[in-house]
């Protein structure tokens, strides 16, 4: 995400978010319903009104993105109002509750909205951070190259390691055909492998190199060598899968969650006036 | 031993390459090792697999250690002499004994049929490197999935379960089984829905959402509530206030429910100060003082005061105008509770406070009635004569008390047991037997009735009744008598609003009564409003205690006629139209 979506027209709609946001919150300190402030005093009944309203057309923005008739500056536009807009919701939408919860459909819709919103603010960093990081931490390489290079290291390794030992054949055996890359979501998101076939085989060859003398010695350090290069191009890759998954798990709670949070809201209308 | 090894590889059309090696040794070495002669080179083969040895006429196969076993036609063995065709696998390797004993002693063939893969192509297979690969459905999926789930637990489950209820069922709520039968504890699809607890009173049958919600979509009908809540009066007469009838208004307009065990009573200021602050205009005959705030504007108080006791006649009058109660009762507030002391008859002197004779009814809000049988008496013993101290008058029957005080001397003068210096002769105590003459007799029942006269005239007059009554003295000479104006005093002096006395318990009683000080029983003994100012503020009070209205008043007034539920809009406006389509 570049910057230009947060600045959009000098903030335009910032602005507007914030005097929604004002606006609501002198109405709710204003306003003295009768009895506690609930959603169901005029007042409730309104902010409800422009909150479910609001989650309709932000929601709408996901169909809306797809076309890109508008051109690109449109869709920056369209985007600058989702992000500060859902940010105002937050306040219509805690000033429509009048801060009552419990374990009903009612609170649930409101704990999807939240969820929804901080997912989407995690989206708003990760869309402004990681992207920097996953050039820097390529350095200047695609994906794909970084794959292969480990792959050809792997082989690399395999034909230095021929002439040499069972233990260590089968150590840089292992390393090549167990190794791999990112795996279940937490090994993704985590970036790392705590128990990576390689970075083991680089600690039983260092040892043996250790104990190994002569000739020998020098080939199982050059063997030490390959893989420590192996080795670090795993974290890279590793690193890289963890910024993209990070860049794309958040749209996984961010889009179900919203279609939940729109099954709610209807119940939640429904519910309110079914039962009047 | 002379050994041919053959190198053979597949190409990718078919055809097979060989590449031949000839060697002679003793001992055929198979292995990754550079000094095998059958050289395997691949990682999965040990350095030295096994060997293969003459003996005897016959060539063996032995594997180098106990935990190499070669596979000799798929058996896994450790020795096996060899047969011209053998399959022998080591590792990915498969080698296949071509010539034995032949032209040369051995002829071997090397086929790797387990190559290792494309390194990057098995990586890539083997990593996963996208979320999109492990959370299954994808981002359209889940949303679906989410969405239907929601809808089906949140929307369907609470409709299913209101129309699987009998529409009898939501129509006539029974309290009576509902009390007896309490279900609290919500249960079932219903709680869903619910947005917020039940108020105390109707948590007991919160479950029944029927019993108030009747028809979907519909906002509760007064109906409802007044199922169970008959009788509700009015808060003023509509008949005489026309807007009394409050129109257009419902029940819940002012008993909100599930705001929790808060209160369904709303408490709030603002609904009574909207008609209130400026009721004179709205309801020109209203005798009500215009209100809006406790603190700060509400008028002093106008206590309804006794202004003919005889006949009953009461008036509501402004307290700085100094009412009088006109009870005619004699009380001096100050005699009761001066420092000095008073003369109790039979504890000598005594000190007396306001609870020796004003005590709180049960439930602590109001105060008991005064009665002399239970408050007075205890001093203001109705002897007549000291030589019986306990025989009492009846209070409240002054003829019984003459007739009483008749008998008791014309007895004693009967009797002659009635010893007073300056008696008749008649009325000396008699011996034994000795009858009184006819002249006797007529002596002592006149000095009887002389006697009676004066101790009427005493005890009525001073003495006894007089001293807290109004007492009129019969004219001199005619058949009257004694009579005693009726008292009566204000059940309260306050009757629209209540003071809950019990939670002003810990306050002295003279810091709002000025009873210490007063000398008659006229004086009304109530503070000013700025007394209770003191205290109370309005309901947005920050430094004294928020009151609201219905702190001292209530709503529905009792004695008013019968709160008829509304009807509903929709059924008003349909008999409106039929009415106006015959003309009526």
């Amino acid at each position: 995400m570049h910057e230009s979506v947060l600045v959009y027209r000098g903030f335009r709609f910032l602005k507007i978010a914030v005097l929604l946001g004002i606006v609501a919150i002198i109405a709710y300190a204003v306003d003295q319903p009768l009895g506690v402030p609930n959603g169901g005093t005029w007042l409730g009944y309104t902010l409800g009104t422009i909150g479910a309203l609001l989650i309709l057309w932000l929601m709408w923005f996901g169909m809306r993105k797809r076309r890109y008739y508008g051109g690109a500056n449109k869709l920056q536009g369209w985007l600058s109002a989702h992000v500060y807009l859902g940010l105002a919701l937050i306040v219509v939408a805690t000033l429509h509750t009048g801060f009552q919860f419990g374990w009903n459909l009612h609170t649930l819709a409101y704990a999807l909205m939240i969820l929804v919103i901080v997912s989407g603010v995690f989206g708003i960093y990760a869309y402004a951070r990681y992207p920097r990081l996953m050039t820097e931490n390529r350095h200047g390489k695609t994906s794909e190259q970084l794959l292969r290079d480990i792959a050809e290291l792997d082989e690399e390794a395999r034909s230095a390691a021929l002439t040499l030992g069972d233990e260590i054949n089968a150590v840089v055996l292992e390393a090549a055909n167990k190794t791999k890359i990112g795996g279940g979501l937490g090994r993704m998101l985590s970036g790392e492998d705590r128990n990576c076939p390689t970075a083991r085989g680089l600690v039983r060859v260092e040892e043996l190199a250790a104990s190994a003398s002569g000739k020998e010695a020098t080939q199982i350090r050059r063997l030490a060598g390959i893989l420590s290069r192996k080795n670090e191009l795993l974290r890279q890759a590793r690193r890289d899968v963890r910024f993209l998954a990070l860049m794309q798990i958040w749209l996984y709670i961010h889009v179900p969650i919203s279609f939940a949070l729109l099954a709610a809201l209807i119940a939640h209308v429904i519910a309110v006036f079914f039962y009047w | 031993m002379d050994a041919l090894i053959s190198q053979l590889t597949r190409k990718r059309s078919g055809d097979v390459a060989r590449r031949d090696t000839e060697v002679t040794t003793d001992i055929l070495r198979i292995g990754r090792g550079a000094d095998c002669q059958v050289y395997l080179p691949d990682p999965r083969v040990p350095l030295l697999h096994s060997e293969i040895h003459e003996r005897a006429g016959g060539f063996y196969l032995e594997s180098v250690a106990a935990d190499l076993e070669a596979s000799v036609n798929g058996a896994s063995v450790s020795t096996a002499q060899l047969k011209k065709g053998d399959k022998i696998g080591v590792g990915p390797y498969e080698l296949v004994i071509e010539e034995l004993g032949g032209d040369r002693d051995i002829g071997i063939t090397i086929e790797l049929v387990r190559p290792l893969g494309a390194t990057l192509d098995e990586l890539k297979e083997r990593s996963r490197t996208s979320v999109n690969s492990v959370l299954g459905l994808g981002r359209r999926g889940w949303s679906w999935l989410l969405f239907i789930a929601i809808a089906v637990i949140f929307l369907g489950g609470p409709i299913y379960a209101f129309y699987m209820k009998a529409p009898e069922q939501r129509v006539a709520f029974d309290m009576v089984a509902a009390h007896q039968n309490p279900k609290n504890v919500l249960t079932g699809a219903d709680s869903l829905w619910l947005s917020g607890g039940m108020s105390s009173p109707h948590r007991f049958f919160g479950a029944d959402c029927e019993a108030c919600h009747q028809e979907p979509f519909v906002q509760v009908q007064d109906q409802a509530c007044v199922n169970c809540h008959k009788g509700i009066s009015h808060h003023a007469n509509p008949t005489e206030f026309t807007t009394a009838t409050f129109a257009g208004e419902k029940c819940q307009s002012c008993h909100k429910e599930h705001n929790g065990i808060r209160e369904i009573v709303l408490n709030d200021q603002a609904f009574c100060v909207d008609c209130h602050a400026g009721l004179d205009a709205q309801e020109p005959k209203t005798t009500l003082l215009n209100v809006s705030d406790f603190g700060n504007a509400h008028p002093n108080f106008r206590p309804t005061v006794v202004q003919d006791a005889e006949k009953g006649v009461f008036a509501r009058l402004r307290l700085e105008d100094k009412p009088k109660e006109m009870s005619n009762l004699k009380f001096p507030h100050d005699k009761h509770l001066a420092e000095k002391g008073v003369r109790h008859p039979v504890k000598g002197t005594i000190n007396m406070d306001c609870g020796d004779c004003h005590v709180t009814e049960p439930g602590g809000v109001g105060m008991k009635p005064i009665k002399m049988e239970e408050n007075c008496i205890e001093c203001h013993r109705l002897a007549f004569d000291p030589s019986v101290p306990d025989r009492w008058l009846p209070h409240g029957k002054p003829v019984n008390a003459i007739e009483q005080i008749r008998e008791f001397y014309a007895k004693a003068a009967l009797e002659g047991a009635y010893q007073q210096e300056n008696s008749s002769a008649t009325n000396r105590r008699r011996l034994p037997g000795q009858r009184m003459t006819e002249e006797e007799r007529v002596e002592a029942l006149e000095w009887a009735q002389q006697k009676a006269e004066t101790v009427a005239t005493t005890t009525f007059g001073k003495s006894l009744c007089g001293s807290c009554h109004t007492v009129t003295e019969p004219a001199p000479g005619g058949d009257g008598f004694w009579q005693i104006a009726q008292v009566r005093l204000a059940d309260t002096w306050l009757p629209k609003g209540t003071f809950d006395h019990g939670k002003h318990r810990d306050l002295d009683c003279v810091s709002c009564h000025a009873a210490p000080t007063s000398k008659t029983a006229e004086d009304v003994l109530l503070p000013n409003i700025d007394g209770c100012q003191g205290c109370h503020g309005g309901e947005k009070a920050a430094d004294l205690v928020p009151s609201t209205c219905i702190d001292c008043h209530e709503f529905h007034l009792p004695g008013l006629p019968e709160l008829k539920p509304v009807q509903p809009a929709k059924q008003a406006a349909l008999k409106a139209e039929t009415g106006k389509a015959t003309g009526n």
